[in-house]
């Protein structure tokens, strides 16, 4: 069985005298599945995503994204290997305001260290199912609403087919109605792809195949500081 | 798609660009202006005067005696009797002689008494000679030669009439109607002083300042010595061998009949040039310290920017943007500002000199060409763009260390 991610012995603090850690004894997740992992505010849902992703790194243990080892890339591989296999939305969808829409959804496929760029029918497609017009997609980012941002986000994670996306409270400025239409879009759209979707937000755990508290996979501080 | 990506980048703050584009540009305007102000100054000095072994003129400061009689600012302290000047031509060390005589103009351009040996003898640049582009040296003594700025400025053409008037101001009180000339010959163009003034007979200076109607004669039919004894400003002189003209020149300065002043021209150019020259290492040393508070300014403000920019970079490295590029993007961002401002700089001076050059000709008769030298342009590009790189260094790494955390908790 192939897993997209596999977590061991995973420890990360900020510093020595912080009161925060995260620790993950193990935690796998099958390639294909689609994960809703929730947690409260603080508790580092965040921090393990940047840690996923490659964006943090200073941890112990050992991180295998997609069968490669983390630990064992430097930061230039890091960068690629996350341009190549990761795709990410975040929670304010961090789209760059002087880009057009196109622009944004093709940005990330420029940093990829091989040119496997997707046929021009991939975005034609996405963009049809994410209904954004021709004229959309010409408009600054900066002057599109929060729901047609929110779609060029996704746009942006899922253009590339990456074998592993990652959400990062994407909903959290939504409403519910448009919430669930997204939820559903994203998911439509990554079949083929593993989701690791992070929230404080219960209502949308139906949607995915695993629903998993972040408390559930920690060790208790009470472990840690023992061990 | 970096140059796409940094272009939008900086339109969207454009603001801020074109304000650092303006004080590069200010800088670089400064920088080439003085560079090339300097070299065309220096290059007139060098030839505005040319096989030319002595100037004479009364007792003043060889400088004085430089400017007036070749570069025509200032005027003489003193009148050189007609004399003295014949006793020292006379000499056998001495093998021709320039006679000038100032003190009239004509709208501004000064009038200078002569004989045509002038035309003969006073060489420029690299020993050229004077030449005539229509007609011919005056032969009678209502017959005028003009400077060819003079021609160019007042539209004068041969057999134009003209008065001159007394006193070296552009605006005179005083004209001498009554003795009307007619141009009769136009010079060549030599990008010197020479080009800024109109020649007259020797004989005539003395005609214009006697109240009493003198008719036109043959120049021959009036020599000079005789009937007219004209005072002098300065007078060249050209020796029979380079050896005389050191004796010649503390004989002159040791005249007992008259206090006069004889210079060697190259050695009082080189003593303007010095006294200039100080001046002229300041004003460098302002110009590439202006370029530098310029450059650090635009350091000082990409690192003001990075924090506002921290979340677009972190995207960027979070859609895997590896270092190089982020180190790239700002970098370019800045190249590309030092240069755009750099050419603004360099268009301001070109347009600058295009609209100032003929205020420098006339006043301070400095030819300055317009057209600056795309070698030395380059040099001062080149400088600039290399201490941009080095000095966006700086906020580059600083970007990409702080960019992806620090970046995306915003």
């Amino acid at each position: 069985m192939s897993y997209s991610l596999s977590i061991q012995n995973l420890f990360f603090t900020w510093s020595k005298q912080s009161d925060f850690a995260l620790q993950i004894p193990n935690w796998q997740v099958k390639s294909g599945d689609k994960v809703f992992l929730y947690g409260r505010s603080g508790e580092g849902k965040s921090t393990l995503l940047n840690l996923i992703s490659g964006i943090e790194n200073r941890y112990t243990g050992n991180i295998q994204v997609l069968g490669q080892d983390m630990a064992k890339l430097s930061q230039r591989k890091k960068d690629t290997f996350r341009a190549n296999n990761i795709g990410i939305i975040f929670q304010q969808f961090n789209l760059l305001p002087y880009l057009s829409a196109e622009q944004n959804i093709l940005l990330a496929q420029r940093f990829k260290s091989v040119n496997k760029a997707p046929h021009s029918g991939q975005l034609a497609a996405i963009c049809e199912r994410l209904e954004l017009s021709r004229n959309l997609l010409n408009q600054k980012a900066i002057e599109l609403s929060v729901g047609q941002q929110q779609r060029v986000a996704v746009a942006r994670a899922l253009y590339a087919a990456p074998a592993l996306i990652i959400a990062d409270e994407p909903t959290s400025a939504l409403d519910t109605q448009t919430r669930e239409q997204f939820i559903q879009l994203l998911l439509d759209c990554a079949q083929t792809s593993t989701v690791v979707f992070v929230s404080h937000d219960m209502s949308l755990a139906s949607h995915f195949d695993q629903q998993l508290a972040l408390a559930d996979l920690q060790q208790p501080r009470s472990e840690v500081d023992a061990a | 798609m970096l140059l796409k990506l940094v272009l939008a980048s900086l339109w969207s703050r454009r603001v801020m660009a074109i304000l650092t584009c303006t004080s590069i540009g200010i800088s670089m305007l400064v920088l080439i202006g003085v560079e090339h102000l300097r070299g065309e100054v220096k290059n007139n000095f060098e030839r505005t005067v040319s096989g030319v072994d002595l100037i004479v003129g009364s007792r003043t400061s060889g400088i004085n005696l430089l400017l007036f009689s070749v570069f025509k600012i200032g005027n003489p302290s003193n009148n050189i009797q007609w004399k003295s000047y014949q006793d020292i031509v006379d000499r056998k060390q001495v093998a021709w002689s320039v006679p000038l005589s100032m003190g009239d103009s004509h709208q501004g351009f000064s009038v200078i008494g002569t004989t045509d040996d002038y035309f003969t003898y006073f060489k420029y640049g690299d020993k050229q000679n004077i030449s005539f582009v229509q007609g011919e040296s005056f032969k009678r003594l209502y017959e005028v030669v003009l400077g060819a700025d003079v021609a160019n400025s007042l539209g004068y053409n041969i057999n134009q009439s003209l008065v001159m008037s007394h006193g070296t101001g552009k605006v005179s009180f005083t004209h001498h109607d009554d003795h009307p000339f007619t141009v009769v010959g136009i010079l060549k163009s030599t990008g010197t002083p020479a080009d800024q003034s109109l020649y007259i007979p020797l004989q005539s200076i003395d005609i214009l300042h006697q109240t009493q109607h003198i008719h036109d004669e043959w120049l021959t039919d009036v020599p000079l010595g005789q009937k007219y004894q004209p005072q002098l400003s300065a007078f060249l002189l050209g020796s029979k061998s380079k050896i005389a003209v050191l004796r010649l020149q503390r004989d002159i300065n040791q005249y007992k009949q008259e206090p006069l002043t004889a210079i060697l021209p190259a050695l009082a150019l080189r003593e303007l040039w010095q006294i200039v020259g100080a001046v002229e290492i300041s004003l460098r040393v302002i110009s590439w310290l202006i370029l530098a508070t310029a450059l650090i300014c635009m350091t000082t403000m990409l690192l003001a920017s990075m924090k506002e920019r921290e979340r677009e970079l972190a995207v960027l490295r979070a859609l895997g943007a590896k270092a190089h590029i982020i180190i790239l993007l700002i970098g370019t961002e800045a190249i590309l500002l030092t240069l755009l401002g750099s050419l603004a700089g360099y268009l301001l001076v070109t347009v600058g000199l295009f609209l100032g050059q003929p205020l420098l000709e006339h006043h301070f008769t400095l030819y300055i060409s317009p057209y600056v030298e795309l070698v030395s342009v380059g040099r001062f590009f080149l400088i600039a763009t290399c201490a941009t790189i080095l000095l966006s260094f700086i906020p580059a790494v600083s970007a990409y260390k702080k960019s992806l955390i620090s970046g995306l908790k915003q």
